[in-house]
């Protein structure tokens, strides 16, 4: 009988540690499913975020490096500049990229910098217990909002849209993980994403809007609803800037 | 020998410059040195002054409060440091800018330095000609070790070299006519 | 060899790169900015990179990145930097990775003034971060010597699997003075084990960085492991100068540049017929308490602990040599204003009046 699908390679037979229904997992697989499509794990340091993002460092079996809170795209800029042959990614959580790590995300990008960043966003501090983030959604329940996010507490964050004023980015998009179509999209985005480093044409930006049942308090299914409901109304999904398009 | 001095003026007249270059003669010619500058919060035109420690030892203190010799481009400046001069110290002063001072414990060299350096051509090397008139004074450097330090100084610009090697006889001429 | 005439400030930075720094990132603050302002142009020159980083933290952290992959790195910054700095720093030693941090200290606390000054000594051996970790911390007291203590620290960094700090001042940073410096050498990357990997998953082959040890066995283990690293340098890398100590009834703390006008002090003072002496740490961690333990009780009167500080800082360690057998009184001057080899001797002068 003839296989047509096995698990990657490049995931390691380990417990992941996530949540049941939680998006992260799915993640790791398509991640690790690109780097073995490219021939790459040998080469790969991913830096990881502090936070449930973390967490993939357990099954995805290439070098890696959790960066401090916030500061993956730093971490990612001192290895890429000096090695250079390496292929490096950056992941990073909402908490992580929009809030603490804000000047990093902005200014690695604002660089150039040749690797790409993928950044998951579920709108809540997943591993701290359900704190809000920036980009929790207006009405939506934190531990630190329990009555749900007031404008008081500033409005979602864009990241996709706000990188996307910056010039050197060549390649900025957003995806979901609601749907095994959606998910299909985002592997083909973040395999684009990881041939830009390889081509060397510069910095790649992939946002992923996820899930937290947990801290949502809704079961798996529920949460996939609210995201396709609420999440993907107020992010858009598409792509924002796409230069190497305009090279081919 | 351990020769503590202090060079002062307004930014703009080479004080620095002045420092650098007895610094570098220094370490040339295989003595210990130590230039330490201080600067005003103004970047243009205010007071610049920096101490030049020149030695046969390690220098200790690098920090200059009684000073043996003082090289002086203006009169505020003057005003300033002139009682931390020791008794018995040197004085040169810029005598197109700067009055003698009163105090007779000291002997003052009087230089119309901005006038020669004007007669020469460029304003700029008047700095240049109180430093040949310190390397006759003093006998701190030869001649021929000032001019080859002056050489490696102005290695990336000879268009200004002749005017600098004329400025530094000057001085010398100066003191020893 | 000749000698070259250069400020503190370049001098360090080109012993870096002859020690085979080859990344760079930093962030400006005075009085340190000649440190990146000129590896901006040297680096790239040695096939190195030199990154001007959005802050002091993305600074250091992109030193934590530069060392994962091998390569000899340093950052720079005064007092406020190093202050946004101490995650990385408590980071660097976390992970045991090898890294060189220049603080060219200036006034404090808060932003203080720009000046060069020696507010951070307690920041540098005793806090410095979170965590309980250590750096090994160098305090050169001329231009050749910070020139040969950055020479040394990377490889210093390197033997110990541990970050080390160089613990300069303004003074020092500014001052212009003769210099020989080393050879280049031209270090190649070198990927080396990460010990965290073990404690954190078990991936054979893999290099995997963890600060974060979730499990309480396994943290607790590598802390054991970190405390015998920290043993080991104590038992190596104490240093110290004593000078004209033998007879010495007044002995002169100091480390820095406030050493180098003690030292003058005390060559006024023996002129004068006062037998001083000096105690020159150059070495804050570990500190050299041996020098302050063999002082004779019987023969030395007083201890002045003179420091571009105010209120002293350095007095505490002093102290835990001294074990209270001699009395130690401390001098100190801040922000910029520095005290002159005859202010030391004065201060000197009062201790003997006050022990006839």
């Amino acid at each position: 009988m003839e296989k047509i699908y096995s698990r990657s390679d490049v995931l390691l037979d380990a417990n992941m540690g996530y949540c049941p229904g939680c998006l992260h997992g799915v993640i790791a697989k398509i991640v690790a499913e690109v780097i073995e499509e490219l021939g790459i794990r040998d080469d790969t340091i991913a830096v990881l975020p502090i936070g449930c993002g973390a967490l993939i460092s357990s099954v995805l079996d290439t070098d890696a490096i959790i960066a401090l809170h916030g500061r993956a795209p730093a971490v990612a800029t001192g290895l890429k500049r000096t090695a250079t042959e390496k292929f490096i990614f950056a992941y990073q959580g909402d908490g992580d990229l929009a809030s603490i790590g804000l000047a990093e995300i902005m200014h690695a990008a604002n660089r150039g910098e040749n690797f790409p960043v993928l950044f998951v966003n579920n709108g809540i501090f997943g591993m701290t217990g359900g704190q809000m983030a920036p980009t929790t959604l207006i009405g939506q329940k934190a531990t630190t909002a329990k009555s749900g996010r007031t404008p008081l507490e500033g409005y979602p964050m864009h990241m996709c849209e706000i990188i996307s004023t910056l010039k050197a980015p060549v390649y900025i998009e957003r995806c979901s993980l609601d749907s095994p179509q959606h998910i299909l999209a985002a592997k083909k985005a973040i395999k684009k994403a990881f041939m830009n480093e390889i081509e060397g044409k510069g910095f790649s930006f992939i946002e992923l809007l996820s899930n937290c049942p947990t801290n949502w308090s809704m079961s798996p299914q529920k949460s996939l609803e609210y995201m396709r409901e609420h999440t993907i109304a107020e992010f858009p999904l598409g792509v924002y800037r796409d230069e190497t398009a305009k090279e081919d | 020998m351990e020769q503590r001095m202090k060079i002062a003026g307004i930014g703009g007249q080479g004080v620095m410059v002045t420092g650098k270059i007895l610094g570098y003669a220094a370490s040339d010619h295989d003595k210990f040195a130590s230039f330490l500058p201080q600067y005003g919060t103004q970047m243009r035109g205010g007071t610049s002054s920096c101490t030049l420690i020149i030695a046969d030892e390690e220098i200790g203190s690098p920090i200059v409060s009684t000073a043996d010799l003082m090289m002086i481009f203006q009169q505020s400046a003057l005003d300033t440091y002139i009682h931390q001069l020791k008794s018995g110290g040197l004085l040169f002063i810029n005598s197109n800018t700067c009055k003698v001072p009163e105090r007779k414990d000291i002997k003052v060299i009087a230089l119309p330095v901005d006038d020669l350096a004007k007669e020469m051509g460029s304003k700029q090397v008047a700095n240049i000609i109180m430093l040949g008139a310190y390397v006759a004074e003093t006998k701190t450097f030869t001649i021929e070790e000032i001019v080859h330090t002056l050489q490696h100084v102005f290695e990336t610009k000879p268009q200004v070299w002749e005017i600098n090697e004329k400025a530094i006889l000057k001085g010398v001429s100066l003191i020893e006519s | 060899m000749s000698k070259l005439f250069m400020k503190g400030n370049e001098a360090i930075a080109e012993a870096a790169v002859r020690a085979g720094c080859r990344f760079f990132a930093g962030y400006p603050i005075t009085p340190q900015n000649e440190i990146p302002e000129y590896l901006s142009k040297r680096l790239p020159e040695v096939g190195g990179a030199f990154v001007q980083g959005e802050s002091e933290l993305a600074s250091i952290n992109m030193v934590i990145g530069a060392a994962f992959g091998g390569t000899r790195a340093m950052t720079s910054s005064s007092g406020p930097g190093l202050s946004l700095k101490s995650e990385g720093l408590s980071t660097l030693a976390a992970a045991g990775f090898p890294a060189v941090v220049v603080n060219v200290m200036r006034g404090g606390p808060g932003t203080g003034s720009i000046s060069g000054a020696q507010m951070d000594y307690l920041q540098a051996t005793k806090g410095g971060g979170h965590g309980g970790f250590k750096l090994l911390v160098f305090a050169p007291s001329t231009v050749q010597e910070a020139v040969d203590l950055v020479y040394e620290a990377f490889d210093k960094s390197w033997e110990y699997m541990n970050p080390c700090l160089i613990l300069a001042d303004g003074f020092i940073g500014s001052i212009m003075e003769p210099v020989e410096l080393p050879p280049f050498k031209e270090a190649k990357r070198q990927e080396f084990p990460v010990y965290t990997t073990r404690f954190f998953t078990d991936k054979p082959g893999r290099r995997m960085c963890a600060t974060m040890i979730v499990n309480e066995a396994e943290q607790e283990q590598w802390n054991r492991v970190q405390a015998q690293r920290y043993e080991r340098i104590a038992q190596n890398e104490v240093r110290a100068e004593e000078y004209m100590l033998d007879d010495a009834e007044y002995v002169i703390a100091a480390y820095g540049t406030s050493a180098r006008v003690a030292k003058s002090a005390v060559r006024m003072l023996r002129e004068k017929g006062i037998k001083a002496g000096l105690i020159r740490p150059i070495t804050l961690w570990p500190f050299p308490y041996q020098c302050f333990k063999k002082l004779n009780e019987k023969q030395v009167k007083d201890i002045l602990c003179l420091e571009l500080s105010i209120p002293p800082q350095l007095i505490e360690d002093i102290k835990i040599g001294i074990e209270g057998r001699i009395p130690i009184t401390a001098y100190g001057r801040s922000a910029g204003m520095i005290f002159t080899a005859e202010e030391v001797t004065e201060q000197v002068e009062k201790l003997v009046g006050k022990n006839k």
